[in-house]
């Protein structure tokens, strides 16, 4: 039964595979849950967002609301889109990854579904509760402790489907994504469980708690975020060019870089502890400057082996575009590192714009790509139209690169008139509106993006339930005669 | 993996080593940007301009203390008397077992900064049983505040903490000993 | 070859050394830090804050306060921080770890889309300008983007005859007759606001002071800009 949009599994068509491509997609089909509550929450947390920079259109539009008010919608928005979307869509892809460069089936199904469960019960604990003021005042880190304990078990289970797939895999040498894949199963539980014992459960008294906020989120951004981004390409890009990956150790050089110093960077110049902290936070950034370089030159030389001209389907759209935004995004963040570049950009729209740059730029369009790929696998179902694809891509694409040019521009300019004590603070308020509104235009049509990919999951999915009933009724239909 | 890959690796780590040196602050917990170590801290900083308690404080020591335990606390190998410049047991969290010694006395082998001291000829006797509360904390919070412990974040030793343990042990005669008071808390 | 455990291994190590600089060091360096005693006044730095102003940082919280206001000010020579007049100390450093002891949650902000509001406690004493000021901020900085916290305050109409409550807001001469009052939580989060000043000289935050010293030492007759690093 290998549909004919399977041209691109060339790999597990191989004829010595005791197990084909469709067997493996068919026992990953619980990935689907967390696909589709991942594009519901993406929606979510978009909306959520637009709602929060109404601040800068009309302050006074939620005065006598206070779920909706800036610092409520604000956090709320960003913690649905990491754990509503970013982690659960990348559990799916590194599940689904690991059975298909593994050649095994999805081990581990009923946890899968488990995890899920407890995995959006506590996203919307989560965002519920900072609606209604229950913050835990550490940035990334905003949910309570209840809804977060939920998170942690649904990881916990979801993950070892993951790794019990991992372990079935058919052969001991690893490919490189599959290096990718493991160390990221690992590393998510690690650093939530800390932050979350030492935050929530015994908290740490004073600055400690920033030291190890900034360690969590460096590390989920940097490093986790990272390394699944990375894995989906290494896998998808040689694919899309029909060539093998440009160099290996190459790759593998890119993996250290990630694991070692990624998550080092982050911790501004002259904020409140000891020097030497961030001394050693922008050595780690430092450092990580050639694993970025590595990671470009080794995709994007195996990238410019693809067919120019072939008709590209969504993936071989939003895998390339997240993958060429992956060194600009990780390199601004090196930059901004150093004490004379953070006295002018710390604390400036800029760094939001970098992130976002990183988060849904590079993590979330490869995902997005990736998650297509599958979703058409898990749920075969005709391709998209052409015009659906294209505003699909403009609204992500476009949408986020608007966002990043004009907050990073109004950041740097913010940053110029903030240092100068002569410019009053207003001022400095006023001169960024221009640009804040002008990014509102790009979360609008990040929002537009969002919700086709929403739309194009739950079609694939209620399409793809809708015939196999169909085959299924039409199987017990069958008078038992004919049966027997 | 191409050479100018690795070329920029070294010299990336290097400028990165290079920009440790100076701003790191050698590690030291006390510095923070500007200072680029702890002698240009010390540079800046107030010469000691003692506060009352601790001028107070300082006037005791001199008078009941500094001859056997000297004029900076650095003690005496010859006369057995420990050092309570960086002494751990000056420097404890709390003031629960000075207190006791200054109100009973010490006597017994001790081990201070890692060297042994105490059982021989001379003991601390209970220099501090005819001082008031006030004086007790004073002289306390001048030796937890003076010479290399002075800007180790030792807490006061409060007026309050004083009387509690004297409180405690007003029963108790003679000579503690340090294995004795190593049972108790540092801190209440 | 089997490379998962080398992966797996690679991974642990990577992560315990990230743990080990950045979680465990610090802790040890700066998790058990006291106050400090300040030797010219006897006094103790940082104080603990009053019971109102404790319950005043669970509204800045639970608000979303810090997504706009930092609480940290940059040392001297690191942005215009120092300039614009949010610090409160002599020296060149400003903002210290000691000064979060008696935080429950440190909420250092990493945005300045308002002012840093480390020192807003000496900036700022006025606790009418502070209700007044969140209850609608634009009526005092116009053209602000700091939305209005009507939710945190109550508002009716005076019957006639009836007077208007000490704790009432000043009397709006466009609404006359109506009377604003703060809820309990505003009123908690105005202590928590003017309680705020981190202006102790520390050890490791000196006031300003020249030692006088010969003219070799090069660190210490710089005395207004950091000096730089003395050549090593
Ligand atoms: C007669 C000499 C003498 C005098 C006076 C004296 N000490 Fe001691 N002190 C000793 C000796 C000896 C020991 C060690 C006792 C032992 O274990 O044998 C000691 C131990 C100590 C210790 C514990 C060990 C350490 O080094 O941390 C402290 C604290 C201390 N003395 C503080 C004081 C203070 C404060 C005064 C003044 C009020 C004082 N002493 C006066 C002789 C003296
Ligand atoms: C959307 C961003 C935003 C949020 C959220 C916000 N503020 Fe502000 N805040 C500002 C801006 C902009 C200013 C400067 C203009 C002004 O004074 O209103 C400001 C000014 C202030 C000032 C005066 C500072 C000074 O130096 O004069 C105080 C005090 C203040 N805010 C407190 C708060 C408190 C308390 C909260 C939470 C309940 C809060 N802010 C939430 C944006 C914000």
């Amino acid at each position: 039964m290998s549909s004919p949009s399977c041209q691109l599994d060339a790999s597990c068509a191989d004829a010595s595979a005791p197990i084909t491509c469709a067997e493996i997609d068919a026992s990953s089909r619980p990935l689907l849950l967390l696909v589709v509550s991942a594009a519901l929450w993406l929606v979510v947390g978009s909306i959520l967002g637009l709602i929060s920079s109404l601040t800068f259109h009309a302050p006074k539009m939620f005065a006598d609301c206070a779920a909706m008010s800036f610092g409520r919608s604000h956090p709320a928005a960003n913690n649905a889109f990491l754990y509503g979307f970013a982690v659960p869509a990348g559990l799916a892809v590194l599940l689904w990854l690991a059975g298909r460069i593994g050649r095994t089936k999805l081990i581990g199904a009923p946890l899968v579904v488990l995890g899920w469960l407890l995995w959006n019960i506590g996203v919307t604990v989560g965002v519920l509760g900072i609606l209604q003021g229950e913050n835990t005042g550490h940035e990334w880190l905003e949910f309570s402790r209840s809804a977060s304990g939920f998170l942690l078990i649904g990881y916990v289970a979801v993950a070892l489907a993951g790794v019990l797939t991992f372990r079935a895999r058919k052969e001991g040498k690893l490919e490189l994504s599959q290096w990718f894949i493991l160390a990221a199963l690992f590393w998510f539980p690690w650093i939530y469980s800390t932050s979350h014992l030492l935050l929530l459960i015994w908290p740490v008294r004073g600055v400690l708690q920033s030291v190890i906020t900034w360690w969590y989120v460096n590390n989920l951004a940097n490093v986790w975020m990272v390394l699944v981004g990375l894995a989906a390409a290494f896998y998808f890009v040689p694919k899309f060019a029909k060539a093998p990956l440009h160099s290996r150790p190459m790759g593998l050089f890119s993996f250290w870089s990630v694991i070692l110093f990624g998550s080092w960077a982050g911790i501004p110049a002259g904020a409140p502890v000891p020097a030497w902290i961030p001394a050693v936070s922008t050595l780690g950034a430092f450092l990580s400057i050639a694993g970025i370089l590595a990671t470009w030159l080794n995709l994007s030389k195996t990238l410019c082996l693809a067919d120019r001209h072939a008709q590209r389907s969504l993936s071989e759209t939003f895998i390339p575009f997240g993958v060429k935004v992956f060194p600009v995004a990780a390199l601004l963040g090196v930059l901004a590192q150093p004490a004379g570049v953070s006295g002018l950009l710390n604390f400036t729209w800029f760094l939001p714009a970098q992130q976002q740059l990183l988060v849904y730029g590079f993590y979330g369009l490869v995902l997005m790509g990736a998650l297509h790929f599958m979703v058409s696998r898990l749920a075969p179902v005709a391709d998209p139209k052409p015009m659906f694809a294209f505003l699909h891509f403009i609204g992500c694409a476009g949408g986020v690169v608007i966002f990043f040019l004009a907050l990073a521009c109004g950041g740097v300019a913010q940053g110029g008139v903030m240092n100068d004590s002569t410019v009053p603070f207003l001022n400095v308020v006023k001169g960024t509106l221009m640009w804040i509104r002008l990014s509102s235009l790009g979360e609008l049509l990040m929002i537009l993006g969002n919700l086709l990919f929403l739309l194009n999951v739950v079609l694939a999915v209620v399409r793809f339930l809708k015939v196999s009933m169909e085959s299924f009724m039409a199987e017990n239909a069958k008078p038992a005669g004919v049966r027997a | 993996m191409p050479i100018w890959l690795i070329a920029i690796f070294i010299l990336s780590g290097f400028s990165g080593l290079i920009y440790v040196g100076n701003h790191s602050g050698w590690f030291d917990a006390q510095v923070y940007e500007p200072f680029v170590d702890s002698q240009h801290l010390e540079a800046w900083a107030r010469p000691p301009g003692p506060g009352e308690e601790l001028k107070r404080g300082k006037a005791t020591f001199g008078t009941l203390c500094s001859t056997c335990h000297g004029d900076t606390g650095t003690g005496s190998a010859t006369t057995g008397c420990p050092p309570l410049d960086g002494s751990e047991w000056v420097m404890a969290a709390g003031p629960n077992r000075i207190i006791r010694i200054l109100q009973n006395g010490l006597a017994g082998p001790i081990e201070v900064k890692g060297g042994k001291y105490g059982g021989g000829a001379v003991a601390m006797t209970a220099v501090g049983a005819a001082l008031s509360d006030q004086q007790i904390s004073d002289v306390l919070t001048y030796v937890r505040n003076a010479w290399s412990n002075k800007g180790k974040g030792a807490a006061p030793v409060t007026i309050e903490q004083v009387k509690a343990v004297r409180e405690k042990i007003k029963d108790k005669s003679g000579y503690f000993t340090p294995d004795e008071l190593l049972k108790l808390p540092e801190k209440d | 070859m089997n490379q998962g455990p080398l992966v797996f291994v690679g991974t642990f190590f990577a992560l315990a050394a990230t743990w080990f600089t950045f979680v465990l060091e610090p802790s040890q360096q700066i998790g058990n830090q006291s106050q400090f005693l300040i030797e010219d006044s006897g006094q103790l730095f940082p104080v603990k804050p009053a019971g109102l102003a404790h319950q005043g940082e669970a509204v800045y919280r639970a608000n979303g306060c810090f997504y706009c206001h930092t609480m940290q000010v940059r040392p001297q020579g690191l942005g215009g921080d120092v300039a614009r007049g949010w610090g409160a100390r002599s020296g060149p450093v400003q903002s210290v770890s000691r000064d979060y002891l008696f935080a429950e949650t440190t909420m250092l902000g990493s945005q300045r889309v308002g002012p840093d509001l480390t020192n807003i406690g000496l900036r700022q004493t006025n606790l009418v300008w502070h209700l007044q000021h969140l209850y609608d901020p634009s009526s005092l900085a116009p053209g602000s983007t700091m939305p209005p916290y009507r939710f945190l305050f109550t508002k009716h109409t005076l019957k006639p005859g009836q007077k208007r409550s000490p704790d009432a807001l000043p009397e709006d001469p466009k609404a006359p007759g109506v009377e604003v009052l703060p809820s309990d939580d505003a009123k908690a989060l105005v202590a928590y606001l003017t309680g705020l000043h981190s202006d102790g000289v520390l050890y490791e935050a000196p006031a300003f002071y020249v030692k006088p010293v010969a003219k070799a030492d090069k660190k210490a007759a710089v005395p207004v800009t950091p000096a730089p690093a003395p050549a090593k």
